[in-house]
């Protein structure tokens, strides 16, 4: 599950990550959005939203091997460089007090993937209780998370980040929402809205 | 203790006053300015949607230093379907505008540097609020073209 290779190593993702966000720019100056670095994570997000059919594929692909599951893809790039599909476990339908998911991120500034779990228990529309889990996920979201792991990794070709490689510290970039000093590989490559 | 009682009501009445001159906010934002517009239709089964309010919101004084006030923007994006159900136009109104005066008033607390540092942590706060009432959504600067922003006040 763990699975690392030359470009998924930390200190290659690491380099990688610092192509496309400034370092030592607050994410509210001006700097930030004008520097070269934005610039080219913007670019490559605006490819990313014209050109799904990879994508799309692997959709249908986790329908047709999981049809008990609920799929939402959330609309992602629309702010962050990555891809995000909610998988919703069969006692989570539609509507559920309680709702489980397995949230696949597929990251387009590198072949990589990440997988965690998700959970909100809801009392009318609010949310009053919600966590998330990264590996080792509980049990119940196992065959599911086995399932997206593989699809994504056979269909799309990316490799899943482990742990220590989405937590690894890059202090000196910025992303919003991040405190100063915190942000990681996860929010560099994926996104901070983890729910 | 009588004593005691009185002393912390002033003491809470100049903390008031205190920080009423570091930071006024500007009344309630009316839940009508955030104003959505659809981005992403609403393709069901699998896709949720997406829609976006854009709102340009005087903070209120920083400081003496900035005595005319501070101007935000912010831009707050929510699915039009998400997996409780249809999230309506007037609950996420009414839940961005609460989010909005809580997160103003904080933000102000902060004593930021600039009023890029302070709109930002009015957006930070704002996002965190809206967790339990509209999970997913997007706090942001305006970053949606084509959408003419609401204003307050």
């Amino acid at each position: 599950m763990s699975r690392t290779d030359d470009h998924a190593s930390v200190s290659s993702l690491v380099e990688l990550v610092h192509r496309f966000y400034p370092a030592g720019v607050a994410s509210y100056e001006p700097e930030y959005d004008a520097s070269e670095e934005s610039r080219r994570r913007e670019a490559l997000r605006m490819v990313a939203i014209q050109e799904g059919a990879a994508w799309e594929e692997l959709r249908q692909g986790i329908q047709e091997t999981l049809p008990d599951v609920g799929l939402w893809e959330l609309p992602s790039l629309l702010y962050h460089p990555c891809r995000t599909l909610r998988a919703y476990l069969p006692h989570s339908p539609r509507g559920a007090d309680v709702q489980e998911a397995v949230v696949l991120l597929v990251s387009i500034l590198a072949p990589v993937h990440a997988i965690y779990a998700s959970h909100q228990t809801y009392a009318g529309n609010r949310v009053v209780r919600s966590r998330t889990w990264f590996p080792p996920l509980p049990p119940r979201f196992g065959p599911v998370e086995a399932r997206l792991d593989a699809l994504a990794h056979s269909m799309l070709g990316s490799v899943r980040l482990p742990n220590e490689v989405l937590f690894t510290p890059v202090p000196d970039l910025h992303m919003e929402h991040v405190p100063s000093g915190k942000a990681q590989l996860l929010h560099c490559l994926f996104t901070h809205n983890l729910w | 203790m009588p004593g005691s009682s009185w002393r912390k009501g002033l003491l809470t009445c100049l903390a008031s006053i205190l920080l009423q001159g570091c930071g006024a906010v500007f009344g309630h934002i009316p839940p009508e300015t955030f104003l959505f517009h659809e981005v992403v239709p609403y393709t069901p089964p699998g896709e949720g949607g997406w829609k976006v309010a854009q709102v340009n919101v005087l903070l209120g004084r920083i400081s003496r230093k900035w005595p005319q006030g501070a101007w935000c923007d912010v831009e707050v994006g929510v699915p039009e379907v998400n997996w409780r159900g249809r999230v309506y136009d007037v609950d996420a109104q009414e839940a961005c505008a609460e989010a909005s005066d809580k997160a103003s008033r904080f933000a102000l607390r902060q004593r930021a540097a600039t009023v890029a540092a302070l709109c930002d942590a009015y957006r930070t706060r704002m996002r965190e609020l809206l967790k339990k009432s509209l999970p997913g959504a997007e706090v942001t600067r305006f970053r949606t073209p084509s959408i003419k922003p609401e204003k307050f006040p």
